[in-house]
């Protein structure tokens, strides 16, 4: 039973519906579930965003190539 | 006028077309998490943003010379460019040279990047910036594991392939990566009594899930 896969979204519908109900019966399971859903958001708070000039950069050098 | 809701085949179609408003959606959707991976590899802000730039400089070629194939997904796909491009800096360098100040800080973090711009309480700052820590203190393959699939978003059927191991072991790998950060980070909060006036929530890992030691 891999949570893991569960929370990226890699399993098949069956194994979601498993795990689904694993989760309703098992506090345990439920736990380290809540754990790592915690994990998984702190990992988003931890991104973080290039210069502004940089992206400039990107989008001058897309149009560079712009057909006239 | 480009729809937000547009998927990044229907992104990359229009650009192939000549579309410049849908490359900058797509630009604008995947910049932070695929900066957020190099940087994680590198550890220097202005070489993650010279790969970052490299990065979609190589999508843009590629794209615009016709060669891009649609066979998997567009951000796996330039995931696949930046991981290489910042491995490839990474083992050349090993390991940047630290720039440090007077006062001992060290200076990229004394630098005001975008980041900053939008975010005005420091004390969020410097948890974010220790969760960044924490991610790049964690053992070796279960840093890279996280990058790969939580910023780089590749399946683990494909970092086990670049890794040259079982899809169990990245799996595993990336259990204890979440596992090991949730701690760090609920131990760092137990001591920011500002930002977390209730104190400190504890981790509960069941021991038959990886709870107790910690495991590199």
């Amino acid at each position: 039973m891999d949570l893991i896969r569960y929370l990226y979204h890699e399993i098949t519908e069956e194994e979601k519906n498993e795990i689904d109900r694993a989760l309703k019966r098992d506090g345990k399971l439920k736990a380290l579930y809540n754990e790592i859903c915690a994990a998984l958001k702190d990992l988003d708070k931890a991104a973080l965003q290039p210069s502004a000039s940089t992206v400039y950069n990107i989008l001058n050098y897309s149009k560079s190539l712009q057909p006239k | 006028m480009i729809e937000q809701g547009l998927s990044d085949s229907q992104l990359v179609s229009l650009y192939q077309n000549g579309n410049e408003d849908a490359f900058e959606v797509l630009l604008y959707r995947h910049k932070s998490k695929i900066y957020t991976a190099i940087y994680l590899i590198v550890k220097d802000r202005y070489t993650a943003e010279d790969l970052l730039q490299e990065t979609f400089v190589k999508a843009i070629n590629t794209i615009r010379g016709g060669r891009y194939n649609e066979e998997g997904k567009f951000l796996p796909w330039i995931s696949r460019i930046a991981h290489n491009l910042a491995i490839d800096h990474f083992r050349k360098e090993k390991r940047y040279p630290e720039v440090v100040l007077e006062d001992g800080s060290k200076l990229f973090n004394s630098m005001d990047f975008a980041e900053e711009s939008s975010e005005d309480k420091q004390m969020f700052r410097e948890t974010r910036s220790k969760l960044r820590d924490y991610i790049r203190e964690l053992p070796e393959e279960q840093k890279h594991v996280l990058i790969m699939r939580h910023y780089f978003d590749m399946s683990f059927q494909e970092i086990a392939n670049r890794t040259g191991v079982s899809i169990n072991t990245a799996l595993g790998r990336m259990r204890y990566a979440l596992i090991n950060l949730r701690k760090k980070m609920v131990k760092h909060r137990a001591y920011d009594k500002n930002v977390y006036p209730d104190g400190l929530d504890q981790v509960f890992i069941p021991r038959d899930y990886g709870g107790g030691e910690e495991r590199n």
